[in-house]
């Protein structure tokens, strides 16, 4: 019999902000095994909006 | 005959001479359009906004080898492709499609049945801008070697809430905007993650998560759950838990 310790990292933003690495966006990031809460940094929540723009998107077609 | 009983039997055969015109016209249409059943190429075949549920009949089963923009911007808001299929008791078949760029991107309909992306290499926008007339992908067929790529497949699905997969992902996924995403759709996705990839990211709606986790009705606080941390725990972990996995 064996027994593991699985340890979950999780980084929660500030009320209002979101994380990213530049390239992943969340309020909350479980951390994967090769990851540190060092790559990533909070922008706001305009900053993020204004990313996602920029990707270009269609706008919604009025239904 | 008389002319009065000829002029009768003319008007009730009037109904059927017109339903007959309009299937000629419906066959002769159908006929080209599908190549008589042989046509694999598919793509734009119902783009744009002349394709509507009512316009949406096909004469033959579907079994595309190309789908790119198959149905996209199209008008075919609430159409249940599903079910129209069984109701023309044809088939739409995806297993050896190799293109599904834009498949049912901008479409409106809000049912798709099994789409068997196996001999694709990536499923690049392929359900995007789903808005909130997509809801049901009832399974979405992976390789089993996890090496397909999505990239903005499910980009704007907002009312997107059940979606399963077999087979593999592999790569970076992104259903952050599906927010009424169910418990057993979520379960699906995160069964489907590679195990031992490594820098993969799969981001989804915090609020999705915070409802189908929740430890009781109404708390919404399903992604500070046990339930929802023990589901994960063996994708992402410190120890040899690879995925990050975002909520936004």
């Amino acid at each position: 019999m064996k027994t593991e310790q699985i340890t979950v990292k999780k980084i929660i933003a500030d009320e209002g902000m979101i994380l990213t690495d530049g390239k992943t966006y969340g309020r909350v990031i479980f951390l994967g095994a090769d990851r540190t809460a060092d790559e990533f940094y909070e922008i706001t929540q305009e900053e993020y909006e204004k990313s996602i723009e920029e990707s270009g998107a269609t706008e919604e077609i009025n239904k | 005959m008389s002319i009065a009983d000829k002029l009768t039997t003319i008007a009730e055969n009037e109904k059927k001479v017109y339903e007959a015109g309009q299937k000629s016209e419906y066959d002769r249409f159908w006929d080209i359009y599908q190549n008589y059943g042989n046509r694999t190429e598919c793509q734009g075949m119902f783009y744009g906004y002349g394709w509507k549920p009512e316009t949406f009949k096909p004469k033959y089963s579907l079994k595309p080898t190309l789908a790119p923009s198959m149905f996209y911007m199209a008008r075919l808001t609430g159409l249940d492709l599903v079910e129209r299929f069984k109701e023309l008791d044809l088939e739409l078949s995806f297993e050896d499609c190799s293109n599904f760029n834009y498949t049912f991107s901008l479409c409106g309909i809000s049912h798709i049945g099994v789409v068997d992306t196996r001999k694709a290499s990536s499923l690049t926008y392929t359900f995007d801008q789903g808005y909130h007339d997509m809801v049901t992908i009832d399974k979405i067929i992976l390789k089993d070697d996890g090496s397909q790529t999505f990239s903005n497949t499910f980009r704007y699905n907002y009312g997107l809430k059940e979606i399963r997969f077999d087979g593999i992902i592999g790569n970076d996924i992104d259903l952050r905007y599906s927010t009424a995403l169910s418990l057993d759709s979520i379960l699906s996705i995160i069964i489907a993650l590679k195990p031992d990839a490594t820098g993969k990211t799969l981001c989804l709606s915090k609020t999705a998560v915070n409802k189908a986790f929740e430890t009781s009705e109404g708390a919404n606080d399903g992604s500070t759950s046990q339930g929802w941390l023990g589901v994960i725990s063996s994708k992402s972990n410190q120890y040899d838990g690879t995925w990050t996995i975002s909520l936004l």
